[in-house]
Parts: C-alpha cells; structure tokens; sequence
C-alpha cells in the first residue's frame, strides 16, 4: 500500500464510496482533496469554438439569450475526474493567518509602500529556501539518551559516570531577526520582507523576535514603527539572524557606513550570550569584511546558495 | 442544501452509551459534544472513503481537537492522541525506545537480561496501525513469560478493530518532523528495529488520521499533498449560540446572545490590532463562569467588562505583545 500525494484514484474513491450524486457534494469534495472543479458553464465556453458571432444586434437593443441546455446527466465521478486540475491550492494556507505583525509593519515601513510592486524574484530559490532556512536556523540541543552508545559502554563493562545523551539540530530555540534598514539595504527591502515571512512560517510566529536598526543593531533597536530600545541579546542559544550588507554598500555610497570593528563588537557581545550570528549578505563573498568571516557564519543570500552549503557554512563555525 | 452522498459517518449518530462526560475543567477534551457544519462531516467522510490523514486548519479554539474525539465516539472506534510539542520527534508517533530502563536492568546485578523489544514503547500510530503487533511489542509470539506483552492505552474504551488518531498541533514540531512521517501518514506502514519489521495497517480496516494545525509554522507542501484538508471557520454568531445550546441546554438564552455579542466584539477589535482573537473555547468559558457565579445578562456593564478581560480578551503584557 505504498501511496505517495492524493491524486486522481483518491478522488474517484471516495466518489465511488460515498456514492456522490449531485454537483455540490462533487465539487466541494475536489476542493478538499485539492482537485477543485469548474462550473459547467465554463466548460461549455471552453469547449465552443472560437467562431464570430453574426447574431449581433448593432442597434442597441440586447438580443434574447441563447437557452441554456442543461447537460445530460452523467455519473458525476467521471465528469469530476475529467476536470482535475493539476494546481492545487492546498499549499495555499489560510488568508488570515498567513501575514505576521511583523512582516505587515516591515512592510509599512518600506519607502515603496504607496508605490506599485513590480513584479519580485525572490533571492533564494522558493523550492530550497525551506531547507536552507532549517539548516541556518538550527541549533544544538539534547534530545534524550543515547541509547546506542549507552549500551555499547555497558555491554564493554565500560564505566560512566553520567548517561550519554543524543544532540540534535532543532530549530525550538527560536532566532531573534535583526533588519538592517541603512540606505545600503533600501534595494533589499522587499527581499527582507520576504524572508522574514519565510522565517516565520518555517520556525513560528512564536518563536521570532523581529527588530530592524540602521548603521549597526548596537545603536538601538527599533520594534515596529515607533518604539525603540536598546540592544539585548536573545536567551543563550538563541540564533541571531541579520538581514544586512554588513555595511558593504555604505562604505562606497554614504558617509555613515557601519565599520567592521562596530560588528566585531557586536558579534562579541553575541558570543558572551552563547548566540551564534548569522548573516544573510545579498553581496559577492569577496566583499565581506575578512576579519568578519571569524566571527560570524556568513551566508551569500543568492540563488547559488544551498541547504548543503549553508548547513556546511553553520557547522565550521 | 444538505450534500447528497451516502455517508459512512453520520454526524447526527448517537455517542454510544457507557461514553460518560467528564468534569468540565480545563479544555473539554471528552469529545461528547460537537457542533457539525456539513462541510466538516463530508470531510469526515472523504477522509473514511479515501484512508487519508484529515488535515484540518483553522484559528486556536474552533473546535479543531475535539473533532477527532467525537468522529471516534460515533463510529466506535479506539481513540488514541498525541499533543506534538517543539522537543516531538516524529518516531514518538511510532515508537520510543525506553534506554534508562534497559540501563537500569542492565546494570542491577544479577538481574535477567531481557530481549529490546522489552522495551519498545508503541506510540499512537503504532497502536492504530496494528493494536495485535503493538500489544506483542512487534514480536510475533509472547516471549515465554510473557513480560513484554504492553498495554493498550484504548483498551476496555472501546474494543473495535479500527481507531482514531489525532496528531494535534503538528505545526510545533520542528520542520523536519512531518518530513519524517511522510510513509507513515501516506502508506500506513513504518519500520521497527527490535526485531526488524514492517508494521502495516489492515488495508481493509485503516485507521482515520486527523491532524490539527494552528498555523504557526507552515507545513511542508509534500505533507500537505497527501491529506484531504478542511479549514473551520471562525464561527458566526449563531452558530455561537448552536454550539451554546449544545453544550449549556436551553435554559440561558439571553446570556448566551449577550456573551456571544461581546465575544465577536472583542474578537473584531483583537483582528484590527493584529493580535489572536478570542474564539469558541473562550466563549464556553465564559458562558460556564457565568453560570457558575450566578452573572446574568442583565448584570451592569462594569462586571461585563470584567469577566470580558479575565476571559475574552487576556490582555497581553506590553513586552510581550512586541514579540
């Protein structure tokens, strides 16, 4: 009974068993196996030929309308399984739980909100961002007895003086998610934007602390549109996530740029808190402050990043 | 118009008698009560025709839980629930392994040295798939003194063959975890170690999976594909009142409609902030206070204003609302 995604066999299934008569029950039954279907009427319009119409009256007045056939009755599973669609909107999650607070006031805060959005291709690839998030966002904990290792000790007659115990990678510890709105980010903040929603979904609305800063987070925070507060670290373990140029684009275009040193300070306060640093940077690797690679897990927010690449970049830290 | 389709859940069946209500503190998780939408008994049933997991979505306390209690009390069938926390790993669902008491065994002396399987743990899915193989702990005979032999925690509930399990809260779990039950949920099958075997569910007699999400993280699209999915509304104002009548009887009309009014008010300005809006499990609490401490519909709006604080709207703390 080896069965992969819902597909067509479910569909006709439970048409078969529940012995679906009428439309209604057919159609709503699509919709929740993700196969939804068209009104008939549509199908008829599909299926006429694209031939010009000579009954137009061009006098202004409306013509009667062509009857309306009814179709012949037909056993509805058939006619449901010829309409399948292949979308299906089961992905799609519910419109209002879907935007978080924090990504509805970044995008408030954006310079571009009362302009038109022109269409967005995200820098990561959508099919990998979920993986590559897991991997980034992940950090060590105890998951409970080691119960290989544990035996093979007793079973050697090996001593131990405490239980050996599994460590996992989980992302329950949650990311404090730090936004870097300097003028050298601006291009960026649509991207920000959506990564912050991809972060969400994939760790919990939870579980996300969601600040933004310019110049460095270490000047002060900002938490919405207009409360401010100090720099804290997040609880020991925590990831910290920056969406920055570490100050790249600013050293070549504007007089304020964040310096390396104001990061390595930064990145020194995060390591006496027990929190690893990372850095989604949308610039080539060969800009990054070099004394910043030490520090910090640096990751090149483009398409060529991986799960792999990013899993390996968190792991040699 | 009711959907016409020969169902093999009837929403309007009777709870079987010996199913007795429990003490009402705390969530109702007795499952004896539950107010159907048709949309929710043809999920039901697509779910039955088709043997997959019922994923149903929908904001905290529309009733997403209690649902598989009460389609298992109809049908009669076993129950059997895991709440799905951060530290949930997916083998939990099939199995655990108790390693501190093989430990312990292993190092009391003189103590006998049992076989693993002694101390696999079946989980849900396990007791749900295949009760026969859970009970012998995956061996296929009882071992000699028949030590191994583990509990069914559905035992003498309800004797069937067939069994409901409710998976709840699955968007908790660490994304990797509805990945790792991708076979379970989709072929009804899964591995053990101790022996090695392949545990499988009766074709003729699978279990109904159902499977409840708030939301928070959002699932992975190849979990989402192999489930029939259901989203319960926010309820409107009369179905308040239906789910009321339900649960309280008849008697306190007028305190259900006033609760019911301040709950979608409270509710509408919650949204407008963004924040969680109170739903059906807040208003039952309300309604069961008020009658508890005698709070009529014609009390003085001061002491509305606040059983509607300590129930309806849970103010947050500033700092915490900031997160």
């Amino acid at each position: 009974m080896r069965r992969s995604s819902i597909f067509i066999a479910d569909l006709a299934a439970a048409l078969d068993v529940l012995d679906v008569r009428d439309r209604d029950t057919a159609a709503t039954l699509g919709v929740l196996l993700g196969m939804p279907v068209e009104e008939r009427n549509e199908v008829a319009v599909e299926a006429a030929p694209p031939v010009l119409d000579e009954t137009i009256d061009v006098s202004g007045e409306l013509s009667e309308p062509e009857p309306i056939i009814e179709p012949q009755p037909q056993p509805s599973y058939r006619y449901i399984a010829s309409r399948v669609q292949s979308a299906s909107p089961m992905t799609e999650e519910i419109p209002e739980l879907r935007l978080q607070r924090a990504t509805a006031q970044l995008a408030l805060e954006s310079s571009e909100r009362d302009e038109p959005q022109l269409p967005h291709t995200p820098l990561l690839r959508v099919s990998s961002t979920r993986a590559i998030l897991s991997a980034a966002l992940s950090s060590d904990v105890i998951g409970g007895v080691d119960a290989t290792r544990a035996v093979r000790l007793v079973v050697r007659r090996e001593p131990f003086d405490r239980l050996p115990m599994k460590v996992l990678r989980s992302v329950r510890r949650g990311a404090q998610l730090l936004l870097d709105k300097s003028a050298g980010m601006a291009p960026f903040h649509r991207d920000q934007a959506w990564l912050t929603e991809w972060i969400v979904r994939v760790i919990g609305r939870q579980q996300v602390e969601v600040a933004s800063f310019t110049h460095a987070p270490l000047h002060g925070l900002r938490l919405g549109l207009k409360r401010r507060r100090a720099y804290r670290p997040p609880p020991r373990g925590t990831p910290i996530v920056l969406l920055t140029d570490l100050g790249i684009a600013d050293a070549s275009s504007f007089d304020e740029a964040a310096r390396p040193d104001e990061w390595l300070k930064f990145a020194g306060v995060a390591r006496r808190a027990g929190c690893p640093v990372i850095a989604f940077v949308p610039y080539a690797s060969d800009r990054w402050p070099r004394e910043l690679r030490r520090v910090m897990t640096i990751l090149r927010w483009d398409r060529r990043l991986t799960a792999g690449r990013t899993a390996k970049a968190v792991a040699s830290k | 118009m009711a959907l016409d389709y020969k169902r093999i859940f009837d929403k309007d069946a009777a709870i079987p008698a010996g199913a007795e209500q429990r003490a009402t503190a705390g969530d109702r998780r007795d499952g004896i009560v539950y107010v159907y939408g048709e949309d929710i008994e043809l999920a039901v049933n697509v779910a039955l025709a088709t043997a997959r997991p019922l994923l149903v979505r929908g904001p905290s306390g529309s009733g997403k839980s209690s649902l598989a209690q009460n389609v298992a009390l109809k049908l009669g069938w076993r129950y059997y629930e895991r709440v799905i926390s951060s530290i949930t790993e997916a083998r939990d669902l099939l199995w655990r392994f108790d390693s501190v008491r093989q430990l312990a065994d292993a190092t009391s002396g003189g103590a006998k040295q049992y076989p693993p399987n002694r101390y696999l743990d079946p989980g849900p899915l396990w007791w749900a798939f295949s009760s026969e193989t859970a009970e012998l702990r995956g061996l296929d005979e009882p071992d000699d003194e028949n030590v191994s032999r583990a509990e069914d925690p559905a035992k003498g509930v309800r004797n069937s063959d067939r069994a409901v399990v409710l998976i709840d809260e699955i968007d908790k779990a660490d994304p990797d975890v509805p990945n790792n039950l991708l076979v379970p949920i989709g072929s009804l099958q899964f591995d053990i170690d101790f022996p090695e075997k392949t545990i499988r569910a009766d074709e003729k007699k699978p279990p109904l999976l159902i499977i409840t999400t708030n939301e928070e993280r959002e699932l992975p699209a190849a979990f989402v594909r192999r489930c029939v999915v259901t989203v319960l509304e926010k309820p409107s104002r009369e179905k308040l009142l239906e789910i009321a009548r339900a649960h309280f009887g008849e008697s306190k009309i007028g305190l259900y409609e006033r609760l019911a009014d301040y709950l979608l008010e409270v509710a509408a300005a919650k949204e407008a902030k963004g924040d969680i809006a109170p739903s059906t499990a807040e208003y039952l609490d309300a309604i069961a206070a008020c009658r508890r401490l005698s709070i009529k519909a014609s009390h003085r709006k001061e002491e509305w204003n606040q059983i509607s604080r300590l129930i309806l709207e849970k103010p947050q703390l500033p700092e915490a609302s900031s997160r």
